[in-house]
């Protein structure tokens, strides 16, 4: 027999990480806390960079990234009234790399939000939403626990610009508030509620202070892990619904079982024998420690490289202290909200109620609005959904231009000056417009193509085009007084004490 | 056990199940409504609604603004209101801008001399100096809250938990 | 079993490199603060200089003056180093002295700091920021360089603005030229006629005793020609010209010359609500009872006068000296100046005999409350006899 070369301390310590036999690989699956949450093998197509971007797992460092920032600026940041916005100017000026953590928190935040959209357009664009043929597989629902986590990342934006009490964060809740007191019936108890009385003050700032730093997060870390755990119980990305199909073909008679279901022998009447493509047909797939491992690793490390260098190159900005008496001209919420901003600038009930309302209801129901199975985990673009995604894309961009011609040349009030119901001006007006269009896309491809895939693909790549082109308006075309200006046209000047 | 037994215990159990159940009810029930009503303040700790502001005679003939609980007085000799400077779109801070000149204005059937217009730099609302809104996204024109003259030292009080309509005027 | 893919660890080695890369400009920027620089030229400075400078007496770090009742928090002398020093006049800034030592004395730093009366953004330390020119800091530095924008040749002195925040009430300062002037012609013109000043005056026009609260936005600037949007240029440009700027005012043309003009605004500027200033910072207001003058020689008296021993030792809390004009607050032993009959009468001793061996409350008293050395029982002694003649000679003199 020949020796083998003596385990040291560090290889004692560090075997799960560099596993030397497939065996051994699996063994470090099953060891290892941080790595339990793998599954032993993964098809090579799964940890491909271009199938999913990794964008998932840049959402959830970044997360990390959050939750660590965050921790440590609570110990320097005071929400008071009086003291919220001196306790930030000393994190900037005389905390020891407060305004790295600072501007890291910021930077990564920002981020967080294209990720998670990004994140949901590659889901959407490779039908991962639906559901695989494994036992217990339910993608539609993991489809909902990530719409649950965008609206909760957004969330955590709102509550967490509002933290400095500046101008931005005063009236960002201003108008926040205002727009949940615009709910029918219900409205001026929400808002009661949300600012803890009728005017903005502590009891609003500590609110939104506990939603942001315990509430939210905590609601984020659960859905997040449950999100997670939901992937292994569907059998792993969608594109392995390619694999497991050809698989069937190979032993029809078999009922596909995933890996835990039976790995675990957990129900009586099944087999220790794991029928899963990873398992039959070994070229494709590698074992995850280390191959899954270090790309995860990677991507952690460029997600921090990113937020490190942008940090160091962007400020964090800081606008005066909140002042009740002045509303700053003009009054720009963060990007992600600028759409939505827009079209609050029409009716503040269509576009800060029904339609996000709608929107979000929408994006959650996509599953059961499309149920074609074909084409699970396969790119967009390698099938006749492109043409379709274009001409709704074409389509949102004529429908949103359309609605900003509206807005910008035919104010609904001099349309109809004589008109004083406000019922009126909250039905007819560019938002509504730009909604019934959109609505009407989805049937009108329904009907040319008699496919709810193509139609929700259309109507998803119409609602990607809005939201960019809204977005740039209240970037770039919107200045004081929201008045509409060209790019070239220059804004005039700003008063100032001196 | 036998058939007979089970039978009676049967609907024993299920009784005992549900009394249970509703007894863990009862539990959950108090326990959510708890939370959710302790977060719904009885107090508060702001500004009363009903505020003196002052002697008349300390006011000039136009608008001045009350900055703390944003308001405009508007005096027109001795005649005396009190017009929210809040939007009623989103809540903004609204900006008074006086014509150069008195316009003939109609409004609710009415015509009278108006002396400027209230705007909002949030989303473009406008408002006539009497608070119908006229342009952009607001929902309602600003409300007028009630004025008076305080028996004790003679300063005027307004009181915004008292709204009143736009014919309302204080004279002195 | 797969080996690792070489182009993950390339590309992980990549990212890990970036990542180490990118600490470099951070931990660079920490390592050296702008105001490194400034602190270690000051300390060759001073040691050019002086003589005989000990350089572990110079601070380094950022320093700080942090006034609680006035919420100031000052960080300037960071990089303005030499301000409390004596002999660096001619060195140019920041390491300069500060100029006017006899205002200095009036207003020590360590009690007013620096942005009460320069204004700027006290908080930061590196120089843009502090001396508040960055976006979102409404009060910059009131120093030549804004001044010079409304007066190129004779640059008013701006931060006038700030002293008047507590000299408001004194009808003229030293030092405050602009404002003083401004005062003059508020009084002059007399515009409390139509506005109300200070609290007082008539409602033709606004009231101005908190105009200087008022932000940017709330000045409209439709009629506006200057080539400055600022709220100074506003003013200046009504007091010449009422009825151009705002339409229908009726507010008549003043004739204001521009330096009327810059006075003037900037005393409406300066007229912000100092409620919170702390009343020791406001000249004008006595925090204790005015005494009068016969009350002050009577102190005076008691102090420093021949019955000073008795009130040091506190034989006047009982006894009452007419002698020397002394009054007990309770009178409970009789008046020293005819003790020497007094002890006679009642003990059958004499005075030296009383003191050096007392009796009933006295001795009480000597032996434990008022403690007199032999040298200080012999003074007494000679007090009283001098007290005693004093009084006797008067009673000599009426009769």
């Amino acid at each position: 027999m020949a020796l083998l070369p003596k385990k040291t301390l560090l290889d004692k310590l560090l075997w799960s990480w560099k596993p030397e036999s497939d065996r051994e690989a699996g063994h470090a699956i099953v060891s290892n806390f941080l790595l339990h949450w793998f599954p032993n093998r993964v098809l090579l197509k799964s940890i491909a960079y271009n199938y999913s971007f990794y964008l998932g797992t840049i959402c959830f460092t970044l997360f990390m990234i959050l939750s660590v920032t965050g921790a440590i600026l609570m110990f320097f940041y005071t929400p008071s009234v009086e003291r919220a916005y001196w306790s930030i100017k000393d994190i900037d000026f005389v905390v020891s790399f407060g305004w790295f953590l600072r501007r890291s928190h910021r930077v990564s935040a920002h981020l967080m939000v294209i990720a998670v959209f990004l994140h949901m357009f590659r889901v959407f664009l490779t039908g991962a939403y639906k559901r695989g043929t494994s036992a217990g597989s339910s993608r539609e629902f993991n489809w909902i626990l990530g719409v649950v986590l965008f609206v909760l990342t957004l969330m955590l934006s709102f509550t967490g610009y509002l933290l400095p009490w500046d101008q931005l964060a005063y009236w960002a809740i201003t108008v926040g508030t205002n727009i949940a007191a615009s709910v029918p019936l219900i409205g001026n108890q929400i808002r009661y509620l949300m600012v803890g009385g009728n005017e903005i003050g502590q009891n609003t700032l500590i609110r939104f202070y506990v939603l942001h730093i315990v509430v939210l997060p905590a609601m984020l870390l659960a859905v997040s892990i449950w999100h997670m755990w939901r992937i292994r119980k569907d059998g792993g990305l969608a594109i392995s619904e390619q694999e497991r199909a050809r698989v069937k073909e190979m032993k029809p008679s078999q009922p596909t079982k995933t890996k835990t279901y039976s790995l675990m022998g957990v129900s009586s009447g099944t087999t220790v024998q794991v029928f899963d493509p990873t398992t039959v047909n070994e070229e494709k797939s590698v074992p995850s420690s280390p191959n899954l491992v270090i790309r995860i690793l990677l991507i952690v490390l460029a997600t921090c490289a990113v937020t490190a260098i942008l940090s160091a190159i962007f400020q964090a900005p800081l606008e005066e202290a909140a002042n009740p008496r002045v509303t700053p001209n003009p009054a720009k919420a963060p990007w992600y909200f600028l759409g939505l901003q827009e079209l609050v600038g029409y009716s503040a009930l269509i576009g800060g109620v029904i339609l996000p309302g709608v929107v979000v209801t929408w994006l959650g129901l996509i599953p059961f609005i499309d149920r074609e199975k074909k084409d699970i985990g396969v790119w967009f673009f390698r099938t006749p959904e492109l043409k379709w995604a274009i001409f709704g894309g074409l389509y949102g961009l004529i429908a949103t231009v359309a609605a900003l011609l509206l807005g910008v040349l035919a104010p609904m009030r001099s349309l109809f000056p004589t008109i004083e119901s406000q019922i009126f001006f909250d039905l007819v007006n560019p938002a509504t417009l730009l909604f019934v269009l959109v609505v009407a896309l989805y049937f009108i491809v329904w009907k040319l193509s008699s496919s709810s895939r193509y139609a929700t693909s259309a109507t998803f790549c119409a609602f990607i085009i809005c939201f960019i082109l809204l977005t740039y308006t209240g970037m770039a075309l919107r200045g004081p007084n929201w008045d509409f200006f060209w790019p070239w046209q220059a804004w005039p000047q700003h008063p100032i004490p001196f | 056990m036998s058939k007979k037994d089970e039978q009676v215990n049967k609907p024993r159990r299920s009784f005992l199940g549900m009394m249970t159940g509703g007894v863990l009810g009862v539990g959950a029930l108090s326990t959510l409504w708890i939370s959710v009503r302790s977060l719904v303040p009885n107090i508060l700790y702001e500004p009363p609604r009903k505020f003196k502001i002052g002697l008349p005679e300390t006011y000039q003939d136009g608008v001045s603004f009350i900055d703390e609980q944003r308001i405009y007085i508007m005096r027109d000799g001795n005649t005396f209101h009190a017009i929210s400077g809040i939007c009623t779109h989103l809540g903004c801070t609204l900006k008074f801008s006086p014509f150069s000149d008195e316009k003939e204005i109609t409004v609710r059937n009415m015509s009278y001399a108006s002396k400027g217009e209230f705007i909002c730099p949030c989303h473009g609302s406008k408002f006539r100096d009497e608070g119908t809104n006229f342009a952009g996204p607001a929902p309602r024109p600003l409300l007028w809250f009630a004025v008076e003259i305080a028996p004790e030292d003679g300063q005027l009080t307004v009181d915004m938990a008292q709204e009143v309509d736009r014919d309302f005027r204080l004279v002195v | 079993m797969k080996l690792i893919n070489k182009n993950d660890v390339r590309i992980l080695l990549f990212f890990a490199v970036a990542y180490a890369l990118a600490f470099f400009p951070i931990f660079g920027k920490i390592a050296s603060p702008e105001w490194k620089y400034y602190q270690s030229e000051f300390r060759a400075i001073a040691t050019e200089n002086f003589d005989d400078v000990d350089l572990d007496t110079i601070p380094t770090g950022v320093q700080q003056i942090w006034l609680k009742e006035l919420g100031e928090v000052d960080r300037c002398m960071t990089c303005h180093q030499g301000v409390n020093w004596k002999g660096l006049e001619n060195i140019e800034q920041p390491w300069t002295t500060h100029p006017d030592p006899e205002l200095m004395k009036h207003h020590p730093v360590d009690e007013y700091g620096c942005v009460s009366c320069h204004g700027g953004q006290g908080l930061a330390v590196t120089q843009f920021a502090a001396h508040g020119f960055v976006k979102h800091w409404e009060e910059p530095i009131l120093s030549d360089i804004i001044a010079a924008d409304y007066d190129p040749r004779t640059p008013p002195s701006l931060h006038e603005i700030n002293c008047n925040q507590c000299h408001r009430h004194e009808r003229s300062t030293k030092g405050m030229d602009l404002i003083n002037h401004g005062k003059a012609l508020v009084r002059d013109k007399r515009c409390n006629v139509c506005h109300i000043i200070n609290g007082e005056g008539g409602r033709m026009g606004p009231n101005l005793t908190f105009e200087g609260e008022k932000s940017a936005e709330e000045y409209d600037f439709t009629n506006f020609t200057g080539q400055q949007l600022s709220i100074l240029s506003w003013h200046i440009s009504h007091f010449k010209s009422p009825p151009t700027l705002v339409t229908n005012s009726f507010m008549p043309e003043m004739n204001f010359q521009t330096r009327d003009a810059i006075a003037l605004s900037m005393l409406v500027m300066s007229w912000k609500d100092n409620s919170e200033i702390p009343r020791e910072y406001i000249p004008g207001i006595d925090l204790r009872e005015v005494q009068t003058p016969e009350e002050i020689e009577q102190d005076r008296i008691m102090r420093e006068g021949g019955g000073a021993f008795f009130v040091e030792h506190n034989c006047f809390v009982c006894h009452s000296i007419k002698a020397y004009q002394l009054k007990s607050p309770t009178d409970k032993g009789p008046d020293l100046s005819l003790a020497p009959d007094d002890v006679r009468a009642r003990f059958s001793l004499t005075l030296e005999e009383f003191i050096f061996a007392p009796t009933g409350t006295m001795k009480i008293i000597l032996e434990s409350q008022i403690l007199l050395s032999k040298e200080e029982k012999w003074e007494a002694i000679e007090k009283i006899n001098t007290a005693y003649d004093i009084v006797k000679n008067r009673e000599k003199e009426e009769l």
